[in-house]
């Protein structure tokens, strides 16, 4: 763990600073087919300075964790003043007070290779049919200690732990189809190796979609009425949703600039980026400060279908003259903050999954997306990786990877069921200039969606 | 010896005394001067140094790979410590890596980052663009100036290092109409020297004209399954086909297509797709690969023919293929002899697709996408918008027999492609 030598800064930074001590490190392990592909591990450390100063904003960084980088970051910082004039000044918030946000530990190297092996042995004992099998695990920390001129004083540190599958078979005829899913642990890591329960009902799921896969057709084109099940509905939320109420974007001219105040979902849905918890449960990426210095508030994005309000760095809460919500964060101690999404999710609604499958006479329940796509003008794609056909209100064949799409504020429109329960999608990394861990959620909803062939 | 080089010999020393049987330590520095805008209001600018050390060792089969900063030499003796535990800890498989670094030491274009010409181009951009463009806003514009140096040694003391420094600017925009808001577009591009405008570059300031010109009425879906895929698009295409056909795991697993097609024709025999670090299209890219060996250009496809793959050293171990010559990605493709207007000349409805939201091939080679900043092609002529349209099909049928490939080749610093049409993919659906 990082030592607090930065504290020590907090009384010199004079004007309007932020100094961060950032620390990021990361294992990625890709086993294939019983054998390790590629094994590697990273870290990066080093200090970062954002000053502010009338109409000027200069960001500095240097590597490692000492004095020196200390001074290099603040001087660079300092010298990058006044090189581009911006068009208004930003008041800091006053705030003095010491956060501190949960730390947790890490697994061994014996513990990752157990599990992995685990895992394929399991699949090739119960599914001879995965003649392919690819799993990938991925810890990543992100330990943060921020100083700020405001008096803040703030340490974050946290790990999240991922296991992504992918299981490939023959299907009749001949073409290979692929099904894939995902273990994810920010909470307790520990619980994904200390039983391998979950881990085993999740290949137990996989394995059947994917002998269910082998015997797919092709989706029929055209609009239908489709259970988004969560990992679609999640992905949705984030990119054609999220994004487009970011407020960098939305000055820059996305979709939802033009509709604050106005009826654009279903009443049945609302949705917020929120900060630590939801609902009074954490949330799996609590968020307690930003890298401006700004104390994290949860973003209500839409209520009851009303599109009510974005996220917020200092400079656009100025523009629109309302309170920062702490949404702007940097992926390394080299990248300068951004407006980043957090924990951004559909609240859960009243009705259970399978009255939302009867519901529907001839439609599609979607469970998982592969890869997506989404525009600031709220349009989204998403190859759907499984599915399932629906008829007179049953679950049918599989169908073959296929393509979804709309017009987000559209489709929340469409929607007349929203589910009971919300889960959480935090794998990967949301791709903006640079990464950044995010949480995406969402429960099932009953939506209108074009569907490729 | 400077302080690096002193770091990666602590490094290397610690491994001889291990008794390692393979070892490579890479340092990499970078110094990067950032002019930022963030939806033409907010700007903000940075100067970031940074330095990883990349080390991998072998033993017994074993194989570590680790990477950090690393600012001392005790730190570096505890890096290799660290670096020798994960190996230890690694499954044994057949990994080994013994090819010793290649002793060059080459120097680049070194110049430092010029800010006030960086702030007069960036200025100007802005300027010009609002004046030329006035309906295109930039969501991000970023122009940077990057130095970057690496330096290798392995076990038996063999040394290399490189030097170079170039000028990056990368912006997303959309067109902002009245009531409606284009699609967002990119544009990346690389410079040597930031010796003219930059909307004089053609590259970006067709960009921008593409990008406002979708604030136009759209017209209907086209009627032909005809479409002309842009260099952008086809860029990105190839980029997601080739690793979704040669790279590692398709390959030893022999799932995709193309794993047992080496030597045999794969797509129309007009099609000729290398990997070309070092041809003279490109700007900034590195000469030497990760393991501190020269890159070479590598030739994927010949007039049709698969001549190559883009294998690791495990899938070249696992294959006996070659595994790749360089970790670029910078694609170029043979120009054809048609230029674009008499490309289209034939077509009465067809699309020309500037961009694909998905298209991500299976290892089938099926794809399925919508078209994003795409213009019908009405009666031999490019001339309304055409959005959401989907593309369906067989990407690789539609490669082996293409219907044409464009004379022009757009160079954006890192690749160089041409148009190419088509007619066996599936039109449906738009235009919104």
């Amino acid at each position: 763990m990082m030592d607090e030598r930065i504290y020590k800064y907090r009384s010199q930074l004079g004007e309007d600073t932020v100094l961060r001590a950032h620390e990021n490190r990361s294992i990625n392990i890709r086993y294939e087919n019983g054998e390790t592909a590629t094994d590697d591990t990273a870290s990066s450390v080093g200090i970062c300075a954002l000053t502010r100063r009338g109409h000027a904003l200069g960001f500095g960084a240097a590597p490692g964790l000492n004095d020196e980088a200390v001074n290099i970051a603040l001087k660079r910082a300092k010298d990058n003043l006044g090189q581009i004039e911006r068009p208004y000044n930003v008041p800091l918030h006053d705030v003095s007070e010491k956060i501190t946000a949960h730390i947790y530990d890490e697994v061994t190297q014996n513990q990752k290779t157990e599990l992995l092996k685990d895992a394929d042995e399991y699949v090739k004992k119960t599914c001879p049919a995965a003649t392919n099998r690819n799993f990938s695990m991925e810890q990543f920390s992100m330990e943060k200690r921020l100083v700020a001129s405001n008096g803040i004083i703030a340490h974050s540190h946290f790990v999240r732990w991922c296991m992504m599958i992918a299981l490939t078979g023959e299907a009749k005829n001949g073409d290979y189809v692929s099904v894939e899913g995902c273990l994810q642990y920010a909470d307790r890591p520990d619980e994904m190796f200390s039983s391998h329960v979950a881990l085993h009902a999740c290949l137990d799921r996989l394995c059947d979609a994917l002998r269910k896969k082998q015997e797919s057709v092709f989706a029929t084109p055209g609009r239908k009425i489709c259970i988004l099940g969560e990992d679609p509905a999640a992905i949705m939320v984030h990119e054609a949703v999220g994004h487009t109420a970011e407020s960098d974007l939305v000055m820059g001219g996305s979709i939802a600039g033009r509709y604050l105040g106005k009826q654009v979902a279903s009443p049945l849905i609302t949705i917020g980026d929120f900060a630590n918890s939801m609902n009074g449960q954490r949330v799996p990426q609590p968020i307690y400060f930003d890298d401006e210095g700004t104390v994290a508030r949860d973003a209500m994005i839409i209520e009851n279908g009303v599109l009510t309000g974005f996220m917020h760095d200092r400079d656009s809460a100025a523009e629109y003259g309302v309170i920062p919500t702490g949404n702007s964060r940097g992926f390394t101690f080299a990248d300068a903050p951004l407006v980043r999404m957090r924990n951004t999710a559909i609240l859960p609604g009243k009705s259970r999954l399978q009255d939302m499958i009867a519901a529907v006479e001839d439609g599609y329940y979607f469970v998982r997306a592969g890869m997506g796509q989404a525009d600031t003008t709220g349009e989204f794609m998403f190859l759907i990786v499984e599915g399932y056909e629906i008829k007179n209100g049953k679950l049918g064949r599989a169908i073959r990877d296929t393509i979804c799409s709309g017009r987000a504020f559209e489709t929340l429109q469409s929607v007349d069921m929203v589910g009971d329960t919300v889960l959480w999608d935090f794998a990967g990394l949301c791709a903006k200039g640079q990464p950044m861990i995010t949480a995406a959620g969402s429960p099932p909803i009953k939506c209108t969606l074009d569907i490729g062939g | 010896m400077t302080n690096e080089m002193q770091n990666l010999c602590a490094i290397i020393d610690r491994f001889k005394e291990c008794g390692a049987d393979w070892a490579i330590v890479m340092e990499e520095s970078t110094l990067k001067n950032t002019l930022s805008g963030f939806a033409q209001k907010r700007f903000v600018n940075q100067t970031i140094d940074n330095s990883v050390v990349t080390i991998t060792v072998y033993k017994d089969g074993r194989q570590g790979r680790i990477s950090s900063q690393c600012a001392n030499t005790d730190q570096a003796k505890r890096l290799a410590d660290e670096a020798w535990a994960v190996m230890k800890a690694a499954e044994a498989t057949n990994a080994t890596a013994h090819v010793p670094v290649c002793g060059r030491h080459l120097s680049r274009n070194m110049q430092s980052a010029d800010i006030d010409v960086m702030k007069l181009r960036y200025g100007e951009l802005m300027e010009t663009a609002e004046k030329r463009f006035p309906r295109v806003k930039f969501r991000v514009c970023e122009l940077r100036h990057i130095q970057s140096c690496r330096r290798f040694l392995d076990l038996e003391g063999n040394s290399a290092s490189e030097q170079s420094a170039w000028y990056e600017l990368s912006g997303a925009f959309s067109a902002v109409g009245e009531t409606y808001s284009t699609s967002y577009s990119g544009v990346d591009a690389r410079f040597a020297q930031l010796d003219m405008p930059l909307l004089d570059n053609d590259y970006i300031s067709g960009a921008l004209e593409l990008s406002q010109k979708m604030l136009l009425p759209p017209g209907p879906a086209p009627k032909q399954n005809i479409v002309v895929f842009s260099p952008a698009t086809l860029t990105m295409l190839m980029y997601m086909l080739t690793n979704s056909q040669l790279t590692d795991n398709a390959v030893i697993s022999g799932t995709s297509r193309w794993s047992k097609m080496l030597g045999k024709k794969v797509t129309d025999e007009a099609i000729s797709l290398s990997i070309a670090p070092t041809s003279e299209s490109i700007v900034g890219e590195c000469l030497l690969t990760d393991v501190g060996t020269m890159v070479e250009d590598q030739v994927i496809i010949e007039k049709g023919i698969l001549k190559s793959m883009l294998l690791s050293a495990r899938g070249e171990e696992k294959t006996n293929i070659p595994q790749r010559r360089n970790q670029s990605g910078c694609m170029v493709m043979d120009a054809g002899e048609m230029p674009l207007d008499r490309l289209i000349a034939d077509i009465e409805s067809g699309i020309l697709v500037g961009r694909l939201s998905g298209g991500s091939p299976t290892l089938s080679g099926e794809i399925s996408a919508i078209a994003k900043m795409s213009f019908l092609i009405e009666n031999g002529r490019i001339t309304r918008p055409c959005e959401g349209v989907a593309i369906s099909g067989n990407l690789l049928d539609a490669l082996y027999q293409a219907d044409g490939i464009s004379r022009e080749l757009s160079r954006g610093g890192n690749t160089a492609l041409p148009y190419l049409r088509t007619s066996k993919l599936n039109l449906s659906g738009g235009s919104k």
